[in-house]
C-alpha cells in the first residue's frame, strides 16, 4: 500500500481480494448447490435420451440462473467494498461500511485495547489477514473487524493506533523490559514460518515497526511436540477410550445375555463356543476403539502442532505480541496496562512432567464466529504466551516478557487447618463423582434384584428361570465393574483433596495478588491489585463453625469478568486480606 | 471479622419485600392449584385430587409464612452498606454471609432504579456497576438514593483509572 501522506480524512480501502477471495466461498457454495439439484436432471439426461431436450433446457437455465447468481454475488460485493474503508483521524478511528444501510464504527484510540490478526489458509497463500480491534466495551464487546487487509497495511495500522494511543496518553513511559539480546530458540516449523515470511503471501509487502523487540522466544522442538502429545485432546481421547471399553464391555455383557437366553433355550452346548465368538470379538472392537482414539489422539497432536507452529512471543515495548499457526495464522498482541493475570496452568499429565503453560488473561472480545471458528476456543482463555515451559524456567520467562511481574508475592499464606477435613468431605462426597456414582449404581442393584424374583415367579419353564439368574450374574458383573471404577475415581478425588489443601494458596503485597488453587491439576493466578473490580469474602454456616471463609477476587479478565476464589481461608486472614482490598489500606 | 458497615436499608423495604414475595407466592400458588382443582370440579371421583391441593395449599402456606414473616426481618437486620471516599462496602446475606468492598476507582456507572412496588413506598435502589458485575443496594429513600448515587458517581469519576 502507499503511505503517501497522511490526512485524517484519507480513506484507506482494504485489499481487492475482498471482492474475489470473499466471493469464491459464496461461489463455491452455489456450485454445491448447483451440482446436488441438478445432478438428478443430469443422469436422467445420460439415462434417457429421448428425454434430452427438456433435460438440456432445465439444466440450462438452472446453469444461466446461477451465473446471475453469482454475478449478482461479486457485484455486491464490489459495492460493498467500494463503501468500505478506514479512516485515521485525529482523536478516533472510523470503520465506514454498508452499502444501503451506512454503518460508521467510532473507536477512540484510548479504548483500543488490544488488535489482533488472523489469517485463514487461503488468505494467508494471498497475504491477507483479518484485523481485528478490541475495545473493553462491556459484557457483550464485539471486536471491530476489518477483512481483507494485506499483511503490510495491518501492520502500518497497528502501529498507527498503538501509537497515536500512547500519544493520547501521553505515556512518557519507557519499557522497564529487561535488555539482552533476543534469545533465538527454535523448532522444526519454524521453517514452515521463515518461507512464509520470505514468500509473504502474494500481497504481503514488507512493513518494519519502529519499536524496537526487547525480548523474543520461540519453542524448541521438544517443546512443541511435548505440547502437542500432552494436549487436552489427549487427555479426552483416554478418557473416551476407557469409557467405550467400558461401554463396549457393558454391551457385549447384556449381547451375552440374551443370546445366552436363546442359547438356553435350543442348545446348552452351544453356548460355550457362541461365548468364544463373543470374547474374540470384544478384543476386535477394544482394539478397533483405541486404534481409533490413537488415530484421534495423533491427529489432535499433530493439530496442536501445527497450532503451535511457527510460535513467537516478544515484547515490543509497551506490547506483548503472541504469532502461531503454521497453516492458519494468528497474531495476538496485548498492551501491558491490559493485561488482568498472569496464569500458570499445570494440567495433571503435565504437573507429572513438570511442565506448565502461561497465559495471559485480558478482556477477551466476542470475534466474528464465521472468521475464527475453532480459534474461538483459544482466544477465551487470554493469550497463550508458552503452551509447553519447565516449570522452572517460568519465572525466567516471566521477568523477560512481563517485567512488571517481576515483585509477585513470595509468603503464601496456606489454608486453614480445617481446610483439609472441609475439603475432602466437599470433593468426595458432595461433589465427588466417584461417591454419586457408586450411589447411583447401589440404587440400580437394588432396583434389578428387586425385579429379578418377580420374573422367576412368573416364569413358567425352567428355561426362563435360568435365563433370569445368568441374567442376575451378569448384572453382578457389570455392577462390580461401576464400583470398581467408583473406587479408582473416589481415591482420585480423596488424593485431590489432599493436594488440594496442602497445596493452595493465596499471597500478596502492596502491588499484587496471587492465587494457587492446586490439585490434581493446579493454576497459578497472579494479578495487580488495580485489577481486582471488587473482593468479596463469602461464609456458609459450616465455614463459620469451622472459622474458614471464601475469599473471591473479580477481575474483568475473559467474557464479563472472572472470579478468582480460594475456598476455606482462615477467618482472620480473609478479613485482613479484604482490608487489603480497600483501597485507603495502601 | 471486622465490624460491620454502619448504614440500614429504609425499614419501608420490608413491606416491599413481602408485597414482592407475596405477588409471586399467589401466581405459584394459583399456577399449582388450578390444575388440581379443575380435576377435582370436573370428576368429583378423584378424591387424589382434594389431597394434592390440600399439600399444595399447606406448602405455600408454609412459604409464605416464611417469605412474609420471617425472612424479611432477619434480611433487613442482615443488609448493611457503608459509603466511605473510596469505596463501598456491603455486607448481606442470612445463610451464605458476603462482605463485599467495591473500591470506587473500579466503578464504571451508577443509577438509581424504581419499580411500581418501590415508588409506592416511595423507595428507590441505587446500582453501581464495573467492569465485572453490578451491585444493587436495594430499598433507600427516594432523596438518599439520589445523593447515593451522585457521591458515588463524583468519586468515581475523580478517581478514575484505565480497566
Amino acid at each position: 500500500m502507499e503511505q503517501a501522506p497522511h490526512t485524517p480524512d484519507t480513506r484507506y480501502r482494504v485489499h481487492n481480494s475482498y471482492i474475489w477471495l470473499g466471493s469464491l466461498g459464496a461461489v463455491i457454495a452455489l456450485l454445491f448447490v448447483l451440482l446436488v439439484t441438478s445432478g438428478g436432471t443430469f443422469i436422467s439426461l445420460l439415462a434417457d435420451p429421448a428425454e434430452a431436450l427438456p433435460a438440456a433446457i432445465s439444466l440450462i437455465s438452472v446453469g444461466v440462473f446461477m451465473v446471475v447468481v453469482a454475478a449478482i454475488i461479486v457485484v455486491m460485493r464490489l459495492l460493498s467494498y467500494k463503501h468500505l474503508y478506514f479512516t485515521i483521524g485525529q482523536d478516533e478511528f472510523n470503520l465506514f461500511s454498508g452499502i444501503f444501510n451506512k454503518q460508521r464504527v467510532h473507536i477512540p484510540y484510548a479504548r483500543i485495547q488490544s488488535i489482533d490478526q488472523h489469517a485463514t489458509l487461503l488468505q494467508r497463500i494471498f497475504g491477507v489477514c483479518t484485523v481485528s480491534i478490541d475495545t473493553a466495551g462491556g459484557a457483550s464487546n464485539k471486536a471491530v473487524q476489518i477483512p481483507y487487509v494485506t499483511k503490510q497495511q495491518a501492520e502500518w495500522l497497528r502501529s498507527q493506533l498503538f501509537a497515536r494511543k500512547m500519544q493520547m496518553e501521553q505515556a512518557t513511559t519507557t519499557a522497564s523490559a529487561a535488555g539482552g539480546a533476543p534469545t533465538q530458540s527454535g523448532n522444526v516449523l519454524d521453517v514452515g514460518k521463515q518461507v512464509w515470511d520470505e514468500v509473504g503471501g502474494v500481497f504481503a509487502g514488507s512493513y518494519q515497526d519502529a519499536v524496537p523487540v526487547t525480548y523474543e522466544y520461540g519453542l524448541t522442538n521438544k517443546e512443541l511436540l511435548l505440547a502437542g502429545i500432552s494436549n487436552n485432546t489427549a487427555f479426552a481421547a483416554i478418557i473416551v477410550a476407557i469409557l467405550g471399553v467400558v461401554g463396549e464391555l457393558m454391551g457385549v455383557f447384556s449381547d451375552q445375555i440374551a443370546d445366552e437366553g436363546a442359547l438356553i433355550i435350543n442348545d446348552v452346548s452351544a453356548s460355550l463356543s457362541a461365548g468364544q465368538i463373543i470374547s474374540g470379538s470384544l478384543a476386535g472392537a477394544c482394539a478397533l476403539i483405541f486404534g481409533v482414539m490413537l488415530i484421534i489422539w495423533i491427529v489432535g497432536a499433530i493439530a496442536s502442532c501445527v497450532n503451535y507452529g511457527g510460535f513467537r512471543a516478544r515484547r515490543r515495548g509497551p506490547r506483548i505480541e503472541v504469532e502461531r499457526g503454521l497453516l492458519q495464522h494468528t497474531l495476538q498482541g496485548v498492551n501491558i496496562d491490559r493485561v488482568q493475570a498472569v496464569v500458570i496452568k499445570q494440567t495433571f499429565i503435565r504437573r507429572l512432567l513438570g511442565y506448565c503453560e502461561l497465559s495471559l488473561a485480558r478482556i477477551d472480545a466476542q470475534g466474528d464466529p464465521s472468521e475464527s471458528g475453532q480459534s474461538n476456543q483459544q482466544t477465551q482463555q487470554g493469550i497463550v504466551i508458552h503452551p509447553f515451559l519447565k516449570l522452572s524456567r517460568a519465572n525466567e520467562v516471566l521477568s523477560g516478557l512481563v517485567p512488571e511481574y517481576r515483585d509477585v508475592p513470595q509468603e503464601p499464606i496456606a489454608l486453614s487447618p480445617k481446610a483439609l477435613r472441609r475439603g475432602l468431605i466437599r470433593r468426595c462426597i458432595w461433589q465427588g463423582g466417584g461417591f454419586w456414582c457408586a450411589v447411583c449404581a447401589a440404587i440400580l442393584q437394588i432396583i434389578v434384584r428387586a425385579l429379578i424374583p418377580s420374573t422367576l415367579e412368573v416364569g413358567p419353564t425352567d428355561t426362563v428361570n435360568q435365563l433370569a439368574i445368568s441374567t442376575g450374574g451378569f448384572t453382578d458383573v457389570i455392577f462390580a465393574i461401576i464400583y470398581i471404577l467408583a473406587l479408582i475415581i473416589f481415591i482420585f478425588d480423596i488424593v485431590g483433596a489432599i493436594m488440594w489443601a496442602r497445596g493452595s494458596s493465596f499471597a500478596y503485597n502492596h502491588r499484587f495478588m496471587q492465587v494457587t488453587n492446586a490439585g490434581l491439576s493446579r493454576q497459578t493466578m497472579n494479578f495487580p491489585r488495580q485489577k481486582i473490580q471488587y473482593g468479596t469474602v463469602r461464609t456458609n454456616p459450616l465455614q463459620r463453625a469451622a472459622k474458614t471463609a471464601t475469599i473471591q477476587a473479580r477481575t474483568a479478565a475473559g467474557m464479563g469478568g472472572t472470579t478468582i476464589a480460594l475456598i476455606d481461608v482462615a477467618e482472620e486472614a480473609a478479613s485482613a486480606w479484604l482490608d487489603w482490598v480497600r483501597p485507603h489500606a495502601r | 471479622m471486622r465490624e460491620l458497615p454502619v448504614n440500614q436499608l429504609d425499614p419501608k423495604i420490608k413491606s416491599v419485600w413481602r408485597i414482592n414475595d407475596a405477588i409471586w407466592i399467589v401466581i405459584g400458588f394459583v399456577i399449582c392449584f388450578i390444575p388440581f382443582a379443575i380435576v377435582a370440579a370436573v370428576a368429583p371421583e378423584e378424591s387424589w385430587a382434594i389431597g394434592v391441593m390440600a399439600i399444595v395449599a399447606i406448602v405455600f402456606a408454609a412459604l409464605a409464612i416464611l417469605c412474609i414473616v420471617i425472612l424479611p426481618p432477619i434480611r433487613y437486620v442482615r443488609w448493611r452498606y457503608q459509603l466511605t471516599d473510596d469505596f463501598l462496602d456491603i455486607a448481606k446475606g442470612i445463610i451464605w454471609k458476603q462482605r463485599i468492598i467495591v473500591p470506587f476507582i473500579r466503578v464504571q456507572n451508577t443509577d438509581t432504579r424504581q419499580g411500581p412496588i418501590m415508588r409506592a413506598f416511595g423507595l428507590a435502589s441505587v446500582t453501581v456497576a464495573t467492569a465485572a458485575g453490578e451491585h444493587e443496594i436495594p430499598g433507600l429513600a427516594m432523596s438518599e438514593a439520589e445523593v447515593l448515587r451522585d457521591k458515588a458517581a463524583e468519586l468515581a469519576r475523580i478517581a478514575r483509572e484505565d480497566v
